[in-house]
C-alpha cells in the first residue's frame, strides 16, 4: 500500500480533534485575547475570585493528600509478595472505573444532615455538625477520587526500584525510615512530580465531585463555567473561565513535565 | 521483609480509605429501611425493583449504553485504522501525530464540553445526536488509539509480510494474520473506552439535547431532589456491571497469554 492510503486512514479522527476540538477551542479562546482587561475584570470580581482562590486552594491540599496517603501505600504494596499486590491493585483500579456520580454519591450519604455520622452522632445525644456542602467535603471527595490515581501511577515507579537496592540500604543498617526518605523518595521523585500534577489537574478540572459535594454554596471553576453557559449563556465570560481552567490543568502539566525531564536529566549525570 | 509498622498504618487507612464508602453504600442497598442508614431493620430488594419503576432512571439507561456501546464500537475501528496508519508513518510524524490525538484525553472535560455545543450545536447546528456522538468518539479515541497502536507495534511484522508475500491480499493477511494478536489490546480499548463514555458527565450534559438524559445525569439529578436507598440500589447495580467488566476482560487476555506459554 502507498504510504498516501495510510494517510486516509487518519482522516476520521483528525476531522474529530482537530475540527471539532482543537480548532474550535482554539476560535473560542484567541478572541478572549483581544480583551485582555475582562480578565483584570474577573479577577477583580470578589465572586469569581473567591472561586479561582477556592479550586486552587483545595486542588493544592487534595494533591498533597494524595501524596500523604499514596506514596507510603505504593511503596507498601511493592514490598508484598507479587499475588497480593497484584489483587490488590486490580482492587484499587476498581473504584476508578466506578462512575464519580456513585463515588460522590457513596460520601453524600456519609456526611449529609441525615448521614451515616450525623446518625451516629444523634445516637450518642451529641449535637448534629455540618459536613456536607464545605470545603472539607470537596477535599474528601477530591482525595477519594485521586487517590486510585496516585496510587495507580505510583506502583510501577516503586516496583521499579528495585527489592536489590532496598535491601542494600538495609543490610548497610539502614533504620526503615531512613531507607523511605533517602533511598526510596529520590528514586520515585520525578514520577511523584508527574502524579502529583496529574491530581491537581484533575481534581481543579473536575466537576460532579464539587459539585455533588460542594453544591451552589462553594463553587468550584467548572461549576462556575457551567453556570455561565447553562444559566447566562454568556460564551465569553465562559470562554474566559475555560482558558484559566486549561492554564491551570494542562499548562502546568507540561510545565512540570519539563521540570521532571530535567531533574532526571541531572540525576542521570550525577550517576 | 523490611516492612515499618507506620508504612502498614498508613497503606491499611489508605484501603479502608477506599473502600468502606463503597462497602456502606451496599450494605444500605439492601436495607428495608426508608432512609439511608445502617441501622439494619431486614434484608429488602425494594430499592432494586424502584430503579426499574422509575422511568428517568431506565429511559436514562437505556439512551446511555445504546450510545456507549455504538460510539465504542465506532471508536475501536477508527482507532484499529488509525494504529495501522501510525505504525506505517514515519516516526517523528507518527509520534506528533499520535500526541495529537491523545490531547483530548488532557483537556478538562467541562471545557470540551462547552467548546463542542458552542462549535457544533450553536455554530455550525449540527443535531445534537450527531454532536453527542462525536463528543463520545473524542472521549473514546485517546484510548482506543493508544492501546492499539502500542498493541500494534509489538505485533511481529515479519508474519503478516509472509502472508503477503505467500498472496493473501492486505485486508485478508490483516484480518487473519494480525487481528487475532491484537484481540487483547483492543478488548481493553473496548473496556476502557465505554466505561469512560458511559461514566461521562461534563460531555454529556452539555450535548444530550432537551428531554435526553444520560444515566450518571439521571442519577445526579434523582439525587438531588431524592434521598432515599434507590441510589444506592443502582450505585450497586453500576459497580456489579463494573466488576463482571473487569472478570470478563482478565478472563478473555489472561486465557490468551497462558496458551501462548
Amino acid at each position: 500500500m502507498k504510504k498516501t492510503t495510510y494517510f486516509l486512514f487518519l482522516i476520521v479522527p483528525m476531522i474529530l480533534v482537530v475540527g471539532a476540538l482543537l480548532l474550535p477551542l482554539v476560535g473560542s479562546l484567541l478572541p478572549t485575547f483581544l480583551q485582555p482587561s475582562e480578565y483584570v475584570r474577573f479577577f477583580q470580581d470578589e465572586y469569581n475570585r473567591t472561586i479561582f482562590y477556592r479550586s486552587i486552594r483545595l486542588s493544592l491540599i487534595t494533591t498533597v493528600l494524595c501524596i500523604l496517603l499514596g506514596l507510603p501505600t505504593s511503596y507498601w504494596l511493592s514490598l508484598l509478595s507479587e499475588k497480593k499486590r497484584r489483587l490488590l491493585n486490580s482492587l484499587i483500579l476498581f473504584p476508578l472505573l466506578t462512575n464519580a456520580v456513585v463515588r460522590g454519591f457513596a460520601w453524600i450519604t456519609i456526611l449529609s444532615k441525615n448521614g451515616i455520622i450525623n446518625q451516629a452522632l444523634k445516637a450518642i445525644h451529641l449535637p448534629t455538625i455540618q459536613l456536607l456542602y464545605t470545603d472539607a467535603a470537596i477535599v474528601i471527595g477530591s482525595v477519594y477520587l485521586f487517590l486510585p490515581v496516585m496510587v495507580n501511577t505510583l506502583s510501577p515507579v516503586m516496583e521499579n526500584i528495585g527489592s536489590e537496592t532496598i535491601e542494600a540500604a538495609h543490610t548497610l543498617g539502614a533504620k526503615p525510615v531512613v531507607v523511605f526518605l533517602k533511598v526510596v523518595l529520590p528514586l520515585s521523585f520525578s514520577g511523584l512530580l508527574i502524579a502529583g500534577v496529574m491530581v491537581f489537574a484533575g481534581s481543579i478540572s473536575a466537576y460532579t465531585t464539587p459539585t455533588l459535594l460542594g453544591g451552589n454554596k462553594k463553587m468550584m471553576l467548572a461549576s462556575l463555567l457551567y453556570q455561565q453557559t447553562n444559566a447566562l449563556s454568556n460564551w465569553d465570560a465562559a470562554s474566559r473561565i475555560a482558558f484559566i481552567m486549561l492554564i491551570c490543568s494542562l499548562g502546568v502539566q507540561k510545565l512540570f513535565s519539563i521540570i521532571s525531564k530535567k531533574v532526571d536529566r541531572r540525576e542521570a549525570q550525577n550517576v | 521483609m523490611y516492612k515499618h509498622r507506620g508504612l502498614k498504618a498508613i497503606a491499611i487507612l489508605t484501603l479502608l480509605f477506599i473502600f468502606v464508602p463503597l462497602i456502606l453504600i451496599m450494605i444500605t442497598a439492601f436495607n428495608e429501611a426508608d432512609i439511608i442508614s445502617l441501622k439494619f431493620t431486614g434484608v429488602s430488594l425494594k430499592w432494586f425493583t424502584k430503579v426499574f419503576k422509575s422511568r428517568s432512571l431506565t429511559s436514562a439507561l437505556k439512551m446511555s449504553f445504546s450510545l456507549s456501546l455504538k460510539a465504542t464500537i465506532l471508536g475501536i475501528f477508527i482507532g484499529i485504522l488509525a494504529s495501522i496508519a501510525l505504525v506505517k508513518i514515519p516516526g517523528k510524524l507518527s509520534n506528533a501525530l499520535l500526541s495529537m490525538f491523545l490531547s483530548s484525553s488532557l483537556i478538562p472535560g467541562i471545557v470540551m464540553g462547552f467548546v463542542l455545543f458552542r462549535f457544533l450545536v450553536v455554530k455550525l447546528a449540527i443535531p445534537m445526536n450527531t454532536s453527542l456522538m462525536c463528543g463520545h468518539l473524542l472521549i473514546i479515541l485517546p484510548y482506543s488509539i493508544r492501546l492499539i497502536s502500542a498493541g500494534l507495534k509489538e505485533c511481529d511484522v515479519s508474519i503478516e509480510e509472509a502472508a503477503r508475500t505467500l498472496g493473501c491480499k492486505p485486508f485478508k493477511a490483516f484480518v487473519i494474520v494480525v487481528l487475532p494478536d491484537l484481540k487483547g489490546a483492543i478488548l481493553s480499548a473496548f473496556m476502557m473506552g465505554f466505561i469512560n463514555s458511559f461514566n461521562n458527565i461534563p460531555v454529556s450534559m452539555y450535548l444530550k439535547g432537551p428531554g435526553m438524559n444520560t444515566l450518571p445525569y439521571a442519577m445526579m439529578n434523582y439525587i438531588e431532589y431524592n434521598y432515599d436507598p434507590t441510589a444506592s440500589a443502582l450505585s450497586v447495580m453500576l459497580m456489579l456491571v463494573t466488576v463482571a467488566f473487569m472478570v470478563i476482560i482478565d478472563l478473555l487476555t489472561g486465557k490468551k497469554s497462558d496458551g501462548r506459554k
